[in-house]
């Protein structure tokens, strides 16, 4: 399967530069993955995920531009407000949509950026450190052809969100490989509000990287609510670089998906950081959701905080890795974790790996873990005050669920994501 | 306070080991190497039957298709297995009747191990099989036990004597294709202890066993089997000791415990392998396989370890949960010092209902060692309310050290709990401030803390034992401190 | 020769002058105890006298016993027989209360040079301390200070200070988090252990206190000094007028 892929780069490296001009990290990435291939389950870091479709499919690496369902906006409320990027099955939706607005805020496809400021968006693509980098990631690299740019100059404060969807709808298995980069200049402060899903449809591939630099004490809250309908099979690293005071505000819910994969990749290297990345997982059918943390604290006086829960039911999979590496000389580092699950089912699964590596001796680091059902007490307790069980049982559930979203700021995402979360719980 | 702290730890890592001590005994000693011709030399020295040449030769072929594991974190450097003398015996082993007849020297040993065998015999009642290298020595106590129907006895004396309960139990617990170093001790080990406790008996003493590895470039691999019948309850206690050498031994022990309905069976161990200097010269590797299986409805299994030595530890005592309603539990103190490693843990099996174990691990890290914690917690599809919690906490004394927690739950069933914490944490100023208020220095008040702080586990080891643990948590403390 | 003598203190915390010039003399069997309000620096010379670290002693002199003991250890100076019951006492997880009484009262033996206490002897020193400050035997099991009430604090602190018997000691806001039963019951084991030879410097904001144990001196601290000296009455009258009143009579 891997010479496919191979062969597939070589014959199109001349069309996919046109896209997006990267020519010598494409040629390095696939000598690369010619190397790794793609990972297998004796990968420690992929012992819970399901990869046995990689071994027999081929996921085309080109994706066909289709006509866009406008109708689509009308479904997701509450975005009027904001500034609005679609890409769809990894386009830009508008032919080249890039806005540089009076504060000198970029905001737009990734390709089209690459045109109009090559170096600006040169000297922020692919500078994640390559030990970190699997298989899927090379891929990404050679065959990436668009994705989301977010530029926001120092001291810039920008107060309506950056809205981005990502909307996937196809049926033949295509790998769709979009690039995402966001950078915060000094003392700039955004929201990033994104909605991913898919629509119905047979096997496909989302591969995406997306990079974040955060500059001295700017600040980033990022919302996103995940809902892949259909057989996606979504694998969505983010590599985040936290300098000096800087402040990552990250919440994901993953609401549904075939099988799912976020990983995030936070790096800490100037003092007094703050990072704090919240996620929830409710699965049903045969979903797979995994969520992996790496939190790497390689600098003293930072602070980190991981709040995961999951749900499951059917015969669906949930899945945490939280690690938090605190470094030699990290002193007076404080870091959290924490991963709550409740399985509805008799078939549902979950796996949790809360792991700390600590080589310094001032820090205070903690974890929690626990699986579980709902407290019966509690349970009880409601229907002494005359609820019926499955009202009880709705009403626990949901508060379980939406502890996840307390640290969101953006008050109108986040009615939008209770409201989705409890029609998902309720359908469950 | 920070400097001073320093340099207590400094002081600390600087302790030198305690039992570095050897005894001038002839050995027969094995040629170095491994093949087929040493299995055959360990079974005829032995005198085995058939049947376990063969187990020990199937083992050897199975473990020369498996490569060593490297999923701990550990630097482990590369061991040559052919450089290594796989058996080891005082010449000329007569069989003891009474004490007297033992070897004064090899008794003497014992005495500076602090565990006579005369003097435990007569004072504490423990009864005492202690393993010297490969053979074992001189089983105590035994009469007493036999009354009871108690097998007690040396691994050796078990297959000659009591073949259909060998074959029975032995690999069963931890087959031979288990892991690599499971599949090296069944190809070669060379003792250990044996016991049975049968139907509806109490043991009325502690049984207790003492390793120790003393020739050179040996590699010592005990095996030891412990089956508790039915409403049976034994404790179980093992001590380890190794002379001083500048070269690694290497010690791969495998550890089997089967619990039938209503019974109980509680082992602990305190390990004080040798260590291996302040600069990481020397020291035991200590790859051992411990596995116990709840085989019968409300049966329990507890593990308490105290582990103090060994250069590079590779240890996670397990039980699989199988009877209804059975209970498991694991207590660990882990202390590391200068260069030592230890990747050590423990795994519960969750398979019969209404099954419920207990982990709580302390791990002390100095010096610029590294202490692992690494456990699984599995409930299966009918792990029906079943429960764990775990409490994994580390203490860090310096800023050269690593503290590691690596837990694995997997849950299968919707109707059990599992329950995971961990913390990290140095000694507060403010406990030592207190503490030096009421009038302790820096050592007894760094002691007194890390005693408190491994409280839950030492009071889980018997008595005979908790003192010893205590006095080696506080050897290993003292000079930590100025 | 005094018990204590200080003169001219001044220290620093980070750098921060706290106390600024301080002179207090205390002689065998008396008891002083030093009041005014938040901030002024009560607690700080409290634990600049013991020796936590952080307090910098920039100036003066501290002599006990006729020595000066600026440059000793916390511990030193605690075997020397200086006691300080803590504001806020410290937790001490799975240390039996029991078996860290048995290593104060023995390391200050050592230090006499006199032998650990036999267990019979020391069974009955903890029962009886215990029953002055009314420590029940399910406290003794616990450990210290781990899960106990602000009130059940300051009453072990109070039994470690029978326990102990030293020559000076410094009680730091004892009664704060102690309701007025147990406030008076741990007032008369003080005034039990009150001798010609031993020495209370007692550190506190209310009066109250002093309604139960007698002081010869009340000193008012303000600003990192001693401002004003007298008798009980000084107290009283910082109760009725407040600090500014009593200060305004100057």
């Amino acid at each position: 399967m891997k010479e496919k892929y191979v062969k597939s780069y070589k014959n199109n490296r001349h069309s996919l530069n046109k896209f997006l001009d990267l020519s010598d990290l494409r040629e390095k990435a696939i000598e690369q993955f010619e190397k790794q291939g793609f990972p297998n389950s004796k990968n420690e870091k992929w012992r819970n995920f399901d990869l046995k479709e990689f071994e027999k499919i081929f996921f085309n690496p080109f994706v066909v531009q289709n006509e866009m369902n406008l109708k689509f906006f009308n479904a997701i409320p509450g975005f009027e407000e904001s500034e609005l990027f679609v890409l769809y099955n990894g386009f830009s939706s508008f032919e080249m949509q890039l806005d540089k607005f009076k504060n000198g805020v970029i905001f737009g496809s990734l390709r089209a950026a690459m045109n109009n400021y090559p170096e600006l968006v040169n000297s922020y693509c692919n500078k994640i450190n390559k030990q970190y980098l699997n298989g899927f990631n090379s891929l990404n690299t050679a065959f990436c052809f668009d994705g989301f740019f977010l530029y926001v100059p120092d001291n810039t404060k920008v107060d309506i969100p950056f809205s981005i969807v990502n909307y996937y709808k196809n049926t033949v298995p295509d790998m769709v490989a979009t690039r995402n980069i966001v950078v915060l200049g000094k003392n700039a402060e955004v929201n990033i509000v994104q909605v991913e899903m898919s629509d119905e449809h047979d096997m496909q591939f989302v591969n995406s990287i997306t990079e974040v630099f955060l500059d001295e004490n700017s600040k980033l809250e990022w919302d996103s609510m995940q809902k892949y309908r259909g057989k996606t099979i979504a694998i969505n690293p983010v590599f985040i670089h936290q300098k000096e005071k800087s402040g990552l505000y990250k919440t994901v819910s993953t609401l549904r998906g075939h099988k799912i994969r976020n990983d995030i990749h936070c790096k800490l290297t100037g003092e007094n950081c703050n990072a704090d990345i919240n996620g929830l997982y409710i699965t049903n059918g045969n979903d797979l959701i995994e969520n992996q943390v790496f939190l790497d604290h390689a600098v003293p006086n930072c602070d980190s905080n991981q709040f995961f829960k999951g749900i499951l039911n059917g015969k669906s999979r949930g899945a945490f890795t939280g690690y938090v590496l605190v470094r030699q000389d990290s002193q007076k580092t404080n870091a959290f974790q924490s991963n709550k699950n409740i399985i509805i089912s008799d078939d549902a699964v979950v796996h949790t790996n809360p792991f700390l590596e600590i080589y310094a001796d001032d820090v205070k680091c903690s974890h929690g873990a626990s699986v579980g059902n709902l407290d019966e007490n509690a349970l009880f307790y409601m229907r002494t005050r005359g609820l019926d069980e499955k009202e009880a049982k709705d009403i626990l559930l949901s508060a379980f669920a939406l502890e996840v979203l307390n640290n969101m700021k953006n008050i109108d995402f986040k009615k939008i994501i209770s409201s989705e979360i409890e029609k998902t719980l309720l359908h469950n | 306070m920070a400097d001073e702290q320093n340099k207590v730890i400094k002081d600390f890592a600087a302790k030198e080991y305690e039992f570095g001590f050897t005894t001038d005994i002839e050995m027969e000693l094995a040629p170095k190497g491994l093949d087929e011709s040493t299995i055959k030399y360990i079974s005829e020295k032995k005198e085995e039957p058939a049947w376990m040449y063969e187990y020990r030769l199937k083992a050897f072929r199975h473990w020369k298709t498996m490569k060593m594991p490297d999923w701990a974190h550990l630097k482990i450097p590369k061991i040559d297995y052919q450089d290594l003398h796989y058996f080891a015996s005082p010449k000329n082993m007569p069989k003891y009747e009474s004490l007297d007849e033992v070897d004064p020297e090899l008794l003497e040993t014992f005495d500076k191990l602090g565990i006579p065998l005369e003097e435990q015999k007569r004072l504490t009642g423990v009864a005492v099989d202690a393993v010297f290298d490969s053979v074992s020595v001189k089983t105590t106590f035994q009469e007493t036990l036999k009354d009871l129907g108690i097998i007690f006895c040396s691994m050796s004396e078990a297959i000659k004597n009591y073949p259909e309960l060998v074959k029975k139990y032995l690999g069963s617990v931890v087959p031979h294709t288990d892991n690599y170093f499971a599949a090296l001790n069944a190809a070669v080990f060379s003792d250990g202890s044996f016991c049975y406790i049968p139907k509806g008996v109490r043991s009325p003493v502690e049984l207790s066993t003492y390793f120790r590895i003393n020739t050179a470039g040996t590699g010592q691999f005990e095996r030891t089997l412990i089956v508790g019948d039915e409403r049976s309850y034994v404790s179980y206690l093992e001590g380890c000791t190794a002379p001083m050498r500048d070269e690694n031994q290497l010690h791969a022990a495998v550890v089997e415990i089967i619990a039938h309905k209503d019974a109980e069976v509680k082992y602990s161990t305190v390990q004080n392998w040798y260590p291996g200097d302040k600069d990481g010269k020397g020291g035991i590797y200590n790859f051992v396989t411990k596995r116990a299986i709840c085989k019968g409805d409300n049966s329990k299994v507890s593990w308490t370890q105290m582990e103090t030595g060994s250069a590079i530890t590779w240890k996670y005592p397990s039980t699989i949960l199988k009877g209804d309603n059975s209970v498991a539990e694991f207590y660990s103190v882990a202390v590391t010092n200068n260069h030592q490693q230890a990747d050590t843990g423990t795994k519960m099996i969750h398979i019969g209902q209404n099954t419920k174990s207990t982990i709580v691990s302390k791990g002390i890290s100095i010096g610029q060692s590294e202490n692992i914690y690494r456990g699984l917690v599995k409930f299966g599809k009918n792990a029906h309310n079943s429960r764990n919690h775990s409490q994994c906490d580390s203490l860090l004394l310096g800023d050269r050290c690593g503290a590691h927690t690596f837990p694995y739950i997997d849950v299968e069933n919707n109707t059990g709990i599992v329950e995971h914490e961990a913390t990290t944490s140095k000694i507060a100023d403010e406990q030592l401030f207190y503490l030096k208020q009421r009038g302790l220095n820096e050592e007894e008040a760094v002691s007194l803390i890390v005693n408190g702080y491994a409280k839950e586990v030492l009071k889980q080891l018997p008595l005979e034992f908790a003192a010893e643990a205590t006095n080696l948590l506080s050897i290993s403390l003292e000079g930590s401190v100025g | 020769m005094k018990l204590l003598e200080i003169k001219d203190l001044h220290v620093n915390i980070e750098d921060k002058e706290i106390i600024k010039g301080l002179n207090l003399t205390i002689d065998y069997g008396e008891v002083h105890a030093i009041m005014g309000p938040n901030g002024t620096g009560k607690s700080t010379l409290a634990s600049a006298l013991v020796g936590k670290p952080g307090y910098e002693i920039t100036k003066g002199t501290v002599l006990y016993k006729g020595k000066d003991i600026t440059g000793m250890e916390p511990e030193e100076r605690a075997l020397e027989g200086i006691f300080l019951a803590f504001q806020y006492p410290v937790e001490i997880p799975g240390v039996s209360m029991i078996n860290f009484m048995k290593t104060i009262i023995d390391a200050r033996r050592k230090h006499k040079g006199i032998d650990p206490l036999s267990p019979v002897d020391f069974l009955k020193l903890v029962k009886e301390s215990g029953k002055l400050v009314g420590i029940n035997d399910k406290m003794k099991g616990r450990a210290v200070n781990e899960g106990f009430s602000g009130g059940e604090k300051k009453k072990n602190e109070i039994f470690q200070l029978a326990m102990l018997k030293p020559e000076l000691a410094i009680l730091d806001e004892l009664d704060s988090g102690l309701d007025i039963d147990s406030l008076r019951i741990v007032s008369e084991a003080i005034n039990n252990l009150r001798t010609t030879n031993n020495s209370f410097l007692i550190i506190t904001h209310y009066q109250r206190m002093l309604d139960y144990i007698k002081p010869d001196y009340v000193h008012i601290m303000n600003e990192g000094k001693i401002v004003k000296s007298g008798d009980k009455s000084l107290a009283i009258a910082l109760e009725e007028k407040g600090y500014d009143g009593v200060m305004a009579k100057n």
